[in-house]
């Protein structure tokens, strides 16, 4: 199963850990230009805990991860805006993680 | 979690281990130049801390529940933790987080069909008491995610 990668043995560390200390879950609209494209490219990103294609309003979600709240405008935001399609981003701070089970994930 | 503090022993070691979680503790002490009995005393530590955590991810796709959901909701401020907790209760929901944004409650979980997905958002989240809008979204493709991060300690603020 290993071999096959659809069992990996994973050490999983807490986020703060390395200091991830602001988490933000983002909702992002894609506009003009390929979802999977928009998506790859923020993918890209070290921030970028998690990227998902979705139904629904937003056709992107997203899990990002920083150190403070500055890097949003130090960081983030400079490699953010020179990606096109990006029509509009709904910004979700996290306040608290109640529950987090990341036993399942997704194949490689 | 400004309670945590590391030397580069433990970042060397969590670094390596997320790199290969299978790395023997020999081959980590070889790497930081430090002793096996360190790196393996400095382990029980993390893990006890609940810093680290070693676990087998498998494939969603094989436990029969190919749907995974996100799902939203603007709830009632004042009843915020009760209804975190009782929907973390809910045994497809994975991971309960609380934002501030447009919406308050981010719930994602893993569902065996679009109809058992309904059923958990209209007869299990949307009657609870405090819940307000609801919006759904499924996943149709996982771009990125990255497993080795993870809330492993019990709930708090992620701010400090």
């Amino acid at each position: 199963m290993t071999d096959s990668g659809s069992l990996r043995i994973v050490a999983a560390t807490d986020f703060a850990a390395y200091g991830y200390n602001v988490l933000v879950a983002l909702e992002i609209k894609v506009v003009g230009r390929s979802v999977q494209a928009v998506a790859d490219e923020l993918a890209e990103f070290p921030e970028m805990f998690a990227v998902h294609i979705v139904t629904g309003a937003a056709q992107i979600e997203a899990l990002v991860g920083m150190h403070r709240f500055e890097d949003l405008s130090e960081t983030l935001m400079p490699k953010m805006i020179k990606v096109s399609g990006l029509a509009c981003i709904e910004v979700g701070i996290v306040t608290d993680i109640v529950t987090y089970n990341f036993d399942v994930g997704i194949p490689r | 979690m400004k309670d945590i503090e590391f030397d580069d022993t433990d970042r060397g070691i969590l670094d390596a281990l997320g790199n290969d979680a299978r790395m023997s503790n020999r081959s980590i002490a070889n790497l930081l130049g430090v002793a096996e009995g360190t790196v393996r005393a400095r382990i029980k530590r993390l893990t006890a801390r609940k810093i680290l955590r070693f676990t087998a991810i498998t494939d969603y796709r094989q436990h029969g529940t190919p749907l995974m959901a996100l799902v939203r909701l603007v709830a009632d401020h004042g009843k915020l933790e009760a209804l975190a907790t009782q929907i973390s209760d809910i045994t497809e929901i994975r991971s309960v987080i609380v934002t501030l944004g447009r919406t308050n409650l981010l719930c994602i979980g893993l569902f065996e069909s679009q109809e058992r997905l309904a059923a958990v958002c209209s007869e299990q989240i949307g009657i609870l008491d405090g819940v307000g809008e609801l919006s759904i979204s499924t996943v149709v493709h996982a771009v990125k995610y990255n497993e080795r991060m993870a809330r492993l300690r019990p709930s708090q603020s992620c701010q400090p």
